[in-house]
Order: structure tokens, then sequence, then C-alpha cells
């Protein structure tokens, strides 16, 4: 049985109102954004403000040998052997999370992929760093590094 | 409001009665299998992504919840979700006119963008094939016989439809942006308003990601310029609802939206391959828009400055008519 043109047109009409409330309703009730299918789009919506705190993740040790000074995930590619942070920033993003949250179950989760995702012995700790926004990206400095926590790759313990 | 509105009604009218011209309904019928190509397309581009995330642990969803009924399912996932997506979307590929391949390329899509959000958290790319898929699902049978009118019309409703769905992202995109600098200006902070907004958000996106890039220095000196950009990338991004039911916009839209993924490369380093297709394809490639329009006509259209940019040409006309 055929529809008639106008029922497809107002199911048109009707699936586009609908897309576009349902992005804004994922929007102002899903910390996420997101809430498959439903996704707002909210991409960098919030500006970057001059001074910037971040939770990063940072080595101490790796293949059991301490480093000179600890190196940042977002300088760590030529230690690593890696193209760049982005090979493993979204599992280091959840591991972070997992941790500023303090849930245990997903510390143990995300570890375990971050350190699969690095695959090589490492020590490694949580820190919050404050810093300059421009000046960080003209020439790396931080304005201070306050620890969180550490780990031991294998060691299991928090 | 009401000349909104009257604007609006006016707007559709205009589109319906392109609906019913065979010359656009030609130019979208070729369209349709180029979206199932590209699916094909990027099918092959998900290889490598899913070799690398191997190794991670799934969370649990209820779309491919079905993976954890299986025998090591969540250990061969990706070797089961590539292979399913390579099978849907060839079928898609080969036999799109079959409304039951299109219902399978929904659904493959449906589970595999599904699979990367359990995979990684969070996954975009697939959005739109989703929902454009979703549409096309639902496309009257155009390729057996000479459809009649009625047919076409439910036809290029549906494929308006489709190109509704890829403006309502990039309207999302900039409304979030603007509803989050309203929230940033009343808490006292710096938005996507402040003059240095642009260089502070180059400047805090290549910090992220630990990259450079070709326009990211030069913004970040002349953070006014960048605000330029910026703002012009909000308009186009905001527009674009407006732009859909404005045919003579529609390729002005496109080049628009596809500048904006150029210029996100140029200035933060972040590529959507597939993006700037669907905005090529939906926009630029658009059955609707005149085969030729003059610059006054598309001006004159623009979302807010169309009314004195109007108002300006006509001005301009008269003087010269009273020289005359």
């Amino acid at each position: 049985m055929e529809l008639p043109y106008s029922i497809v047109r107002n199911a048109v009409w009707i699936f586009l109102v609908f897309i576009v409330s349902s992005s804004f309703i994922v929007f102002f009730s899903s910390a996420a954004h997101e809430e498959y299918p439903f996704f707002s789009w909210a991409l960098f919506q919030n500006a970057p403000q001059p001074v910037g705190h971040e939770d990063v993740i940072r080595f101490t040790h790796i293949d059991g040998r301490k480093l000179d000074e600890p190196v940042y995930t977002y300088d760590a590619a030529e230690v690593l052997g890696i193209v760049g942070r982005n090979q493993f920033i979204v599992w280091e993003q959840y591991l972070v999370a997992a941790i500023t949250h303090k849930d245990a179950e997903a510390i143990r989760r995300h570890r375990l992929d971050f350190e699969k995702i690095i695959n090589r012995p490492i020590s490694y700790q949580l820190v919050t760093i404050e810093y300059d926004t421009i000046e960080r990206w003209r020439t790396g400095a931080i304005l201070s590094a306050e620890v969180i926590q550490s780990y031991t790759s294998g060691d299991g313990k928090h | 409001m009401g000349s909104i509105d009257t604007y609006m009604r006016n707007a559709w009218t205009r589109l319906e009665t392109l609906l019913e011209s065979e010359t656009v309904f030609v130019r979208a019928l070729w369209y349709v299998p180029v979206f199932y190509f590209f699916m094909e397309f990027m099918a092959v581009n998900q290889l490598a992504a899913i070799e690398a995330a191997e190794s991670v642990q799934l969370t649990w969803s209820w779309v491919i919840g079905w993976l954890w009924l299986i025998p090591q399912g969540p250990e061969n996932a990706s070797t089961i979700f590539l292979l399913m997506l390579f099978a849907g979307l060839t079928l898609g590929a080969i036999s799109y006119q079959r409304r039951i391949s299109r219902i399978i390329v929904f659904l493959v899509i449906l589970q595999f963008q599904s699979f990367r959000i359990a995979l990684t958290g969070s996954e975009h790319e697939f959005y739109i094939p989703l929902y454009v898929s979703f549409l096309y699902i639902f496309l009257p049978d155009v390729w057996r016989a000479a459809p009649s009118l009625s047919t076409r019309k439910k036809f290029l409703v549906l494929y308006w439809g489709a190109m509704g769905y890829v403006a309502s992202v990039y309207f999302m995109s900039g409304a979030t942006k603007v509803i989050g600098a309203v929230n940033q200006i009343s808490h006292g902070m710096v938005s996507y308003f402040s003059f240095d907004a642009a260089a502070l958000y180059v400047a805090s996106i290549l910090n992220l990601f630990d990259r450079t890039s070709i326009l990211g220095p030069f913004i970040v000196d002349h953070p006014l310029l960048g605000w330029c950009g910026l703002m012009l990338m909000l308009y186009v991004l905001l527009g674009s609802l407006w732009a859909l039911f404005v045919p003579e916009l529609h390729r002005l839209w496109g080049f628009g939206l596809v500048l904006f993924h150029v210029s996100t490369l140029l200035a933060i380093n972040i590529v959507f391959y597939h993006f700037p297709f669907f905005a090529a394809l939906f926009f630029i490639g658009s059955p609707f828009a005149p085969v030729k329009s003059h610059w006054r006509d598309v001006l004159r259209k623009l979302p807010l400055f169309g009314l004195v940019i109007s108002r300006l040409i006509r001005g301009r006309d008269d003087a010269a008519r009273t020289l005359v």
C-alpha cells in the first residue's frame, strides 16, 4: 500500500522537529551530551579560559627506569616511541575521570586499558596542572602541578 | 515572529513547488547511490581504528547487548562488527534499490556506531549515515518504472529530510556553542564572544592533542582576526537550518560548511573526512539549488543580513533609476 504524499511530508517534518528537540534534551540532561542514538553535537562548546586547569597523567618510570623529570602524556611521544598523545588520549581521559570520581571499579578497568595501550612497564601519576593557556602552547610551561594519585603498571593496587 | 512565520511558510511553498520538478527528481535520484557507495568507503576507513583498539574492553550497550550472549563475543567484537559492516554496506552499494538492503544498511550502521561508542565512549562520524540511511528506508521504489508525480514528491521530500538532518547537525553544533557562551558570560568567564576566544581555543586544543597546525601560530598572534573567523563560523553553523529552506542558499551554505571543516583542519589540526563529503553531497550538490542564480538573489536571502542587504540593493537601484 502506497502512503499518500501528505503523510510522508508530515512524517519528515515530525522527524526533523524530533531530532532537533532530542538534541536539545540530551544537551541539557546528559553530562556526556550523548544518549545513543541521540547526540547534542556539543563539541568544544565552552571557550577555554586564559588560566586553565587540566587533570593529566605523567610518567615517572618507564621500563623500570626512573626518569630525570616526570614526563606528561602530551610530551611523551618520544620517550614512549609513539606518534602522539592522540593514540591513547581517550583511555587516558577515562582513567582520569574514574580517578577524579573515585570509582574503584572504573579505575581498575580503565587502568588495565590504559596500561595495555601503553604496553610497557610504567609508573605514573594523576596530577592537576595549572597553566597560562597561551604560554603553555608557546613554551610548554605550566604554573603548578599537584599529585592526586600514583600507580605502577601491573600492581593492581590503588 | 509573525514575519518569520510568513517567510518560512512562503519558503516551504516554494520548496513544495520544486518537489514537483522532474529535473530536481532526476538530479536527486543520482545522489542516493552516491551515498551508499560512500558508505562502502567509510567501512574501509574503519579498519585501522578497530585494529588499534582491539585489546580494550567494551562497555555494555543495549543496542549490542546480544554480543554478550554469544561465547567469546566481546573478545571477538572487532572481527564480528567489521564483517557485519562490510557485508551490510556492500549489500547496500550493490542493491540500494531494494528496501530490504536499505533496512540492513541502517541496522548495520546502528550496530556499528553503538560498538564504536562502547569501545571509545564517544563516536560521531556515523550519526549522519545512521539517520540518512533511516530516512532512505522509506524511499519509494522509483528505480523500476517511471514514477508518478506523487511518488516523485515523496522521494524528494525524504531526500530533503536527509538534507534537514545534516543541517540540524551543524545548527546544533552552533546552538550549543551559543548556549555555552551565554552560560560563561553569566559566570563572568571568557566566552566564544570574547575577542581572544579564537586564540585561546586554538592554543587549548593544540595543547590537548599535543599538535601544531598551519594557521595556529597566526591566530594566536592575531586574536582579533581569529575572532572574526570564529564569528563567521558560528554564523554558518547557526544559519544551516535557515539555509535548508532557501534553495538559493544551498550551494553557498555547502561551501561555507566545507570551509568550516577546512578552517578546523588549518587552525586546530582536527580532520573530519566524512562530514565535508556530506556537506558537499547534500548542499553543494543540492538538487533543489537553482542551476543559475544571481549573487544579489543569494545575498538577499542570507539569514539576518538578507533584509538589510535587500534594502541596500533596492536603495542603490532606486538611486540609479533616479539618475537615469
